[in-house]
């Protein structure tokens, strides 16, 4: 029994489906038992039968905002990783271009969606926009900062057996970069989320964020936390799809700490 | 007939500043037959390791001339070379036996016949049921028996070593040492061993290069007196302990 109990806690998935259920029992009883209004705070049954209820509707505007966040991280992903790629191997743009890159980052870029609206227009263009601003950076300094950080006995190797540029970059240094890339990856996936919401609130006619904004002036509670709902599971997906990636593509970056032989 | 390599006025100067050189390594003159097996010791920045990468043509020479068979050094000879680092440096996110391959790669070799000598080398160091394993799985001795492998793969002519087993415990050491032995009585490759394991050099080496430090230079060229092949017995006799014990002088340890 001990040893059932003890197997069940290292179980990661039980944990967590065990602690999220309890806070969803909780919520429900604390709605039901101080009497909280929908507008204020709809409980758990009320937000799952909202979105039951209007599936088509969230099924409409989920799309639009799934297709910026994708559109805008996958420009993010080929431009970052292509200028990432030409700065690590061009000491005079690291110089120039690379530190004027950091310094836009003092700005928030948050507050260029406006801008982009002017600029781009109404559509979704100004959202993908945004999206590809606030994902391009992480990207483009991951790729930067693997290809620069190569084990320097690995280049000599390569210099010893005679490899090309060419061969040295695809064998060696851009495998070796791949663990910094899916940090890069990993911390724009979960920007992208946050870009194309905001993106929405300030000038839209459709996606999650128009509807969040829409749901909460009219104070459709239940509404709103599905629109929340789905965007926290939207968020949690993509991030889970580039972590399943990373395990796939370098299994070995992670596996450091965790899987190395004792003797080492 | 020229010697396999000869070094002949090589000297090393390393740019700190514009106006400021440090001088690594001032004219060495040094010629190693085919098959021999070289020793090279010395205290930590006589510029050992500066002597093989200029070797292995991953540094350019201040002055002077490196020949591999009377030829000055160009890119073709990097066919005759095999280098083992320190590290075993291999690559996390290839097998064992892909990191073997890995000079066969590069250099377009037929990967079907690399395939069978790579599996015939693994077992020679007694890796063969390691084959498909990730190198992180294995112990560091194996990862660096593994990178032995590697550069045996392509059979060079010179293999050159980097202070290999530096990185190992005594018993481990001596296991590899005893194996590099046995490989090198077989496939009688010539051999720069670099080391700071004065023991270590007389019971590998024909001759042992002592170098001194600042700007590092030869001090003298010992000749090992042991018959092959090199038992352990050999590590108690007169002579063993003789030729170190003078080697130890030429490094000047026995002053302080």
């Amino acid at each position: 029994m001990n040893n059932r109990w003890k197997r069940f806690c290292d179980n990661e998935l039980a944990m967590t489906i065990l602690s999220m259920s309890v806070v969803v029992v909780f919520w429900e009883l604390l709605v039901y038992f101080f009497k909280i209004p929908q507008w204020l705070l709809p409980s758990p049954k009320a937000i799952i039968s909202e979105m039951y209820r209007s599936a088509a509707y969230l099924w409409e505007h989920s799309l639009v905002t799934l297709g910026e966040i994708i559109l805008g991280f996958a420009l993010a992903f080929g431009g970052g990783l292509l200028l990432g790629i030409i700065i690590a191997f061009s000491p005079v743009l690291e110089k120039t271009l690379y530190k004027l890159l950091v310094a836009t980052q003092a700005i928030p870029k948050v507050a260029i969606a406006p801008i982009l609206v002017v600029w781009l227009g109404l559509g979704q263009l100004s959202k993908i926009a945004l999206v590809f601003l606030l994902c391009f950076f992480p990207i483009m300094v991951g790729t930067v900062s693997g290809l620069q950080s190569t084990n320097r006995e690995l280049l000599e190797l390569a210099d010893v057996m005679g490899a090309n540029w060419f061969q040295s970059f695809l064998k060696i240094r851009f495998p070796a970069a791949l663990p910094y890339l899916f940090n890069g990856l990993r911390v724009s996936v979960s920007l992208a989320v946050i870009g194309a919401i905001i993106s929405e609130f300030v000038n839209a006619d459709r996606g999650l964020g128009y509807s969040l904004l829409i749901a909460t002036s009219q104070l459709k509670g239940p509404l709103t936390f599905s629109v929340v709902t789905i965007l926290a599971l939207l968020g949690i997906g993509l991030f889970s799809i580039v972590a399943w990636l990373e395990k796939l593509v370098c299994p070995w970056a992670k596996s450091t700490e965790t899987e190395s032989h004792p003797d080492n | 007939m020229p010697a396999l390599l000869s070094l002949e006025g090589v000297e090393k100067t390393y740019w700190l500043a514009p106006n400021q050189t440090i001088a690594a390594l001032g004219k060495i003159d040094l010629e190693v037959q085919d098959r021999e097996f070289i020793a090279i010791v010395g205290p930590s920045g006589c510029g050992k390791t500066t002597m093989l990468k200029l070797i292995s043509g991953i540094l350019k020479p201040s002055k002077g001339r490196i020949t591999i068979q009377g030829i000055p050094f160009k890119n073709s000879h990097r066919q005759l070379l095999g280098m083992v680092f320190q590290q075993p440096a291999l690559l996390p996110w290839r097998t064992v036996l892909n990191n073997v391959l890995l000079p066969c790669e590069i250099k377009g070799q037929d990967l079907r016949k690399a395939r069978a000598l790579a599996k015939e080398l693994l077992g020679l160091v007694g890796l063969k049921k390691f084959i498909n394993r990730n190198p992180r799985e294995l112990s560091y001795g194996m990862q660096q028996r593994v990178s032995i492998c590697r550069a045996l793969i392509s059979d060079p002519k010179i293999l050159l070593m980097d202070e290999p087993f530096a990185a190992l415990d005594a018993i481990t050491r001596f296991e590899l040492t005893r194996l590099l032995l046995e490989i090198w009585s077989m496939k009688k490759n010539t051999v720069l061993f670099v080391t700071h394991n004065i023991q270590e050099a007389v019971f590998l080496a024909d001759r042992v290069v002592v170098m001194t430090s600042r700007p590092g230079r030869i001090a003298s060229i010992i000749d090992v007196p042991l018959p092959r092949p090199r038992k352990e017995e050999h590590l108690y006799e007169q002579s063993f302990s003789n030729c170190a014990k003078t080697i130890h002088q030429l490094l000047g340890l026995n002053a302080l």
